[in-house]
């Protein structure tokens, strides 16, 4: 082997080298986007102290997980997948489920739910916005979403707004909307 | 802190008109007609008052987050003996002295019995102001409310402006313009400028 090549062939180790620490690092980047806060172990340590660290940082990331979530404007802890994790495991009851899915089915109430997503409103700015209710109609709808907790109104302002399961039932119903709108079309 | 010298007026008094003891964005705190009143004197200054009758709390523990909003409004009618103190020279002229048929509306055979229920809830808030100071709040434009829950224990609201702390039995809530931190059962959320961090139980 000539003295160029091998010259070349270190260049390319070199280099190869650089770019598997470039994905390293980009690797480490969305690792910790993705799960949040991460203590970094290199593969390199693999002593008792390592081995601790790990551990403890492997606790952290499992009690943050099973306790905390972060809204989406603020830092995100917790993987998307597996933040609503912790509500599967937790007892259902259908009659509830049922109510809040009895709430939902109801067109009028879905646009009144898009029209909070955007943040509060008062009755008679929803009214403006969905003209085509009436306001004893409005009302009563509002009283349904308010009893199911998918909507909670402010005692002193009186503005309505949408509540976290109001949005994530809202959300849930337009993913099952498109689905089956995607299916048809097929 | 040592506590300021607190003590309470000599007469009963009797709210001859509705009164908003306390209003903002969030928030109100109103007695109606014909509710009894004590002074909250310190120095010989009317600081603040005693009330017992009709009242009402309606408080929006409420927070915004971009994931939806969190927490109820709290309504509650007051029906037992609860503290102001703040913002009480301008309210005396809603008052007119108490007779015996006032006092007995509102459950009460005489003023000592009023005056003793008071006494008892003066006395437990002084003590808890010897571990927060509440000093400021009673000198500047903030209010201070002391309300009994059913617990035997006090629920207290500070408020000056748009600025609020609320602390009762299983809520926290803290509030000022676009930033607020609440406190429930179901755990913890913070909000400042559209940020939230949300801890749950």
């Amino acid at each position: 082997m000539s003295e160029d090549l091998k010259e070349e062939m270190k260049k390319l180790k070199e280099e190869m080298a650089g770019l598997k620490e470039q994905l390293r690092d980009i690797t480490e980047k969305e690792r910790e986007k993705r799960h949040g806060i991460h203590i970094d172990v290199s593969d390199r340590v693999h002593d008792y102290i390592g081995d601790v660290i790990e551990g403890v940082a492997e606790g952290i990331h499992g009690e943050l997980e099973k306790s905390i979530f972060i809204g989406p404007r603020g830092v995100r802890i917790i993987r998307g997948e597996e933040r609503f994790r912790g509500e599967r495991e937790v007892e259902v009851s259908f009659p509830k489920a049922a109510e809040a899915m009895s709430a939902l089915g109801q067109e009028h109430r879905l646009s009144i739910l898009k029209e909070l997503m955007s943040g509060g409103k008062y009755i008679n700015e929803l009214q403006e916005k969905l003209s085509e209710i009436t306001t004893s109609t409005l009302s009563s709808h509002l009283k349904v979403l308010e009893d199911v907790g998918l909507v909670v109104q402010e005692k002193v302002r009186g503005r309505y707004l949408i509540t976290m399961p109001g949005r994530a039932a809202y959300e849930m119903a337009m993913r099952v909307a498109r689905f089956l709108e995607r299916k048809n079309q097929e | 802190m040592i506590w300021p010298d607190y003590h309470l007026g000599d007469t009963v008094s009797k709210a001859t008109e509705a009164i908003r003891l306390w209003q903002a964005e969030k928030g109100v705190v109103e007695i109606s007609k014909g509710t009894l009143a004590i002074h909250v004197k310190l120095d010989g200054y009317v600081k603040g008052y005693i009330f017992l009758g009709h009242g009402r709390l309606i408080l929006d523990t409420i927070v915004e987050t971009e994931d939806g909003a969190i927490g109820k409004p709290v309504d509650r009618e007051i029906d037992r003996p609860f503290l102001m103190l703040g913002k009480a020279e301008g309210m005396q002229q809603s008052f007119s002295l108490a007779g015996q048929e006032n006092l007995s509306e509102m459950g009460c055979s005489n003023q000592q019995e009023f005056v003793a229920e008071a006494e008892g809830l003066l006395d437990r808030f002084s003590r808890r102001g010897r571990i927060h100071d509440h000093r400021h709040s009673s000198d500047n434009n903030g209010l201070v409310f002391a309300f009994q829950n059913e617990a035997n224990g006090l629920d207290i609201l500070l408020a000056d402006g748009a600025e609020l702390v609320y602390k009762a039995m299983n809520t926290v809530f803290v509030s000022n313009n676009d930033r607020a931190v609440l406190k429930s059962s179901g755990g913890v959320v913070c909000i400042s400028n559209g940020k939230s961090v949300i801890v749950k139980r």
